[in-house]
């Protein structure tokens, strides 16, 4: 080890652990913010995106679907939970000959 | 476990463990690298977190071409050369040697003048020459870097960095006799 790696060394040893501590904390809590909106972003990105392509009238894709975008209007009815803004098609109540 | 095998292990686990082995191994080193060349120690702290923030965020990135250390200290020497020109608002930090012609006699300085100086009076020296001459004289003696890496972070020719390594040399060994006259002795 020359002088100059010496003299690292010892300038080194001059950066007290309170300080290197604190330092260590703010690189902690920053690491934590990024990952936090890497997080945010990988998870709403996605579902805000689909609902703009909803609210221009488009078709909604999920990552499940790898074939291709199914058109809205050709799509049989929900027989579970209703999604919103469509609606179950009724059956035939005979009623109408009547009416 | 060498920093390559850290530097895997952070990348594959997120481990804090390993985040705490690099952070143990430099931080010291860049506080010290920082404080040398912004003299100030608040800033040196604050320049110490911004360039290991940078480090763990770009650690994807680094290329294994050359030595660990040398990419953690051309990170640090890019930070303070940043900021220093924002500070002085100064563009090139290294164009003193085309503007201040060297009134120092063209003599090559062996490595050896200056690899003799004590430690104690090393540190009086490296404070008293001029910044980006002590900037070289530390990425050249104290980490090992090549020409080529060097220019590589100062963004200038291979040329320029021995011209301003020659430069340096002499400044340090002037400063020296200056501060230290009984070593001609």
């Amino acid at each position: 080890m020359n002088n100059f790696e010496q003299l690292l060394e010892e300038e080194a040893s001059a950066f007290d652990a309170h300080k290197r501590q604190q330092a260590r904390e703010g690189i902690i809590s920053t690491l934590g913010s990024y990952k936090l909106i890497g997080q945010l972003v990988t998870v709403f990105v996605p579902d805000m995106i689909n609902v703009l392509i909803a609210a221009t009238g488009g078709s909604q894709t999920t990552a499940a679907d790898g074939e291709g975008k199914i058109p809205r209007q050709g799509r049989p009815p929900h027989l579970g939970e209703t999604p919103p803004g469509l609606g179950p098609n009724l059956p035939d109540d005979g009623f109408e000959d009547i009416r | 476990m060498n920093d390559l095998e850290v530097i895997h292990c952070y990348l594959e686990f997120q481990a804090s463990e390993c985040f705490n082995v690099l952070y143990d191994r430099y931080a010291g080193k860049i506080y010290a690298k920082c404080i040398s060349i912004l003299k100030d120690e608040a800033l040196a702290q604050d320049a110490t977190q911004e360039v290991f923030t940078k480090i763990f965020l770009n650690l994807s990135r680094f290329k294994e071409k050359a030595r660990f250390s040398t990419w953690v200290y051309s990170i640090t020497y890019n930070y303070c050369i940043d900021f220093l020109r924002r500070k002085k608002k100064q563009k090139d930090l290294f164009s003193d040697e085309l503007e201040n012609a060297p009134e120092l006699a063209d003599e090559e300085v062996s490595d050896k003048v200056l690899l003799e100086i004590e430690i104690t009076q090393l540190k009086k020296v490296l404070e008293n020459v001029p910044t980006s001459d002590r900037m070289v004289l530390l990425m050249k003696y104290q980490d090992g870097m090549s020409i080529k890496e060097i220019a590589d972070i100062l963004e200038k020719t291979e040329s320029a960095v021995k011209m301003k390594i020659k430069r340096a040399k002499a400044k340090a060994r002037k400063v020296r006799d200056e501060i230290f006259p009984e070593q001609l002795v």
